[in-house]
């Protein structure tokens, strides 16, 4: 069985909305909800070191606030000026409980940097 | 000369810089269009990672710095010379300066002279010792001599060809070079340019509708938008709003010119100034019959007054962060623009 980190209960996340948390080794998660789905991605924006939980999020569409950079949270692919996905975080959800899984960013996947 | 070697996302490119000279400003002068926003070392989007060489750090407090991981040798282009050869990579796509563009380049300049608008706005030109073309909404970065770095200053004026450039400045508080315009006479003095810099431009063969949301000195770029536009007959058949935020009557400035320009096109130009702490006096009002004053933040008003004509819009933002910030909130999740549409260079 994969290790795993409670992450949030998922009533703190809103509806449509998001919310930054911090794992004890300082890593930080954006949990991104959109209707009953939830998302996790690594909470800093692929371009700059920009928290993406400054940014817009209208429950489908997250913007950086910095250079407008958005994505699909749906599938964490790039939409209209990003030029690099989101870095996507394995997740698992038990009852009302989050759970993120190691290794938490899968970054070789997304191919970036 | 030092030779610079970069290594972008997409593609390698060479180019030559000189002793003393920002790596960004010698990239953009050869034709390479390097990231960058600010220029001025406030929005850290010139961001590059060193591989070799060594560079020199002209500016280490600079606040665009928060947004590089240094302990990965990551640098501020438009802060870093070179003191050797470099060897450097940068994570965004980076192509060739788009052809018929402006290069921009290095220009000596001599204020012709200044004007107090308001109590802590001053207007002032600059002549430089050439010609230059460059794009409505566009910027330079001035040099002030015995003032440390660059600071950005967008063109009011637009002209096809000009020597001269014409600027706005609000008088900051521990400011160093607006507390050193404020407290001399300017003019003669003599100043390094850098330009002309900057994406959030205008050009007619667009054919889009303009939306200008401008706070404070933000206004100077919106009045080279309207300047063309007026000059060239872009409002003959397409719209153009301008909501201009200052605190109060007394604070706004360019009423005359922004009233000439409603002039030219009554029925096309909405133009309207926000006062974000009182209401507007019948005298005011009765001064300028053809510009609307109206209670609030800029971009409240805007939001509130634009509902219903974002159809084929383009959208400037210009001002103090925070405001440009809840304008760029307002336009995504309100009004639904798509990001290519809503143009504005990040100064913070």
């Amino acid at each position: 069985m994969q290790d795993r980190t409670l992450l949030c209960n998922t009533n703190e996340v809103p509806e449509d909305g998001m919310k930054q948390f911090e794992l004890d080794d300082g890593t930080k998660v954006i949990v991104l909800r959109s209707g009953d789905e939830f998302y996790a991605y690594d909470a800093m924006c692929p371009h700059q070191e920009v928290e993406l939980c400054e940014g817009f999020y209208d429950g489908c569409v997250l913007t950086c606030h910095q250079h407008l950079w958005q994505w699909d949270v749906k599938t964490g692919d790039m939409m209209g000026l990003a030029e690099a996905p989101l870095t996507s975080v394995a997740m698992e959800l038990d009852g009302e409980d989050l759970y993120v899984c190691e290794p938490v960013m899968n970054r070789a996947a997304v191919g970036g940097r | 000369m030092m030779k610079v070697q970069v290594k972008a996302r997409n593609r390698a490119f060479g180019f030559d810089t000189g002793v003393g000279e920002s790596v960004l400003y010698s990239g953009l002068r050869t034709g390479v269009a390097l990231p960058y926003e600010c220029a001025t070392g406030t929005c850290g989007t010139c961001k590059a990672k060193l591989i070799e060489g060594e560079l020199d750090d002209q500016w280490p407090e600079a606040p665009g710095r928060k947004y590089l991981k240094s302990d990965q040798g990551e640098f501020l282009m438009c802060q870093c010379a070179a003191k050797t050869d470099l060897s450097i990579e940068i994570g965004n796509f980076v192509s060739e300066a788009t052809p018929g563009a402006v290069i921009p380049a290095k220009f000596t300049g001599i204020v012709g002279g200044s004007r107090m608008l308001t109590p802590d706005v001053k207007a002032f030109t600059v002549e430089l010792d050439r010609s230059t073309e460059f794009d409505a909404g566009q910027f330079v970065a001035v040099r002030f001599p015995g003032i440390g770095g660059y600071r950005g200053y967008s063109m009011v004026n637009f002209e096809r060809r000009t020597q001269t450039l014409e600027f706005v400045v609000k008088k900051l508080p521990g400011g160093g070079v607006s507390e050193w315009l404020f407290d001399n006479e300017p003019t003669g003095v003599e100043l390094e340019i850098f330009g002309p810099l900057g994406s959030a431009t205008f050009y007619p063969g667009m054919g889009k509708n303009v939306l200008c949301i401008a706070g404070g000195s933000g206004i100077a770029g919106m009045m080279s938008i309207f300047s063309r536009g007026c000059q060239e007959n872009y409002f003959a058949d397409h719209q153009g709003y301008l909501f201009f935020g200052v605190r109060t009557a007394n604070d706004a400035f360019y009423l005359d010119e922004l009233a000439a320009f409603k002039a030219k096109h009554p029925e096309n130009l909405h133009i309207t100034v926000a006062l974000s702490t009182e209401a507007v006096t019948d005298e005011v009002k009765a001064a300028f019959p053809g510009l609307e004053f109206d209670t609030g933040f800029v971009h409240e008003v805007a939001a509130r007054k634009m509902k219903d004509h974002y159809d084929n819009i383009v959208a400037y933002l210009a001002g103090p962060p925070p405001a440009v910030d809840a304008a760029i909130r307002t336009l995504v999740l309100e009004a639904r623009l798509s990001a290519d549409s809503i143009r504005y260079d990040k100064f913070s």
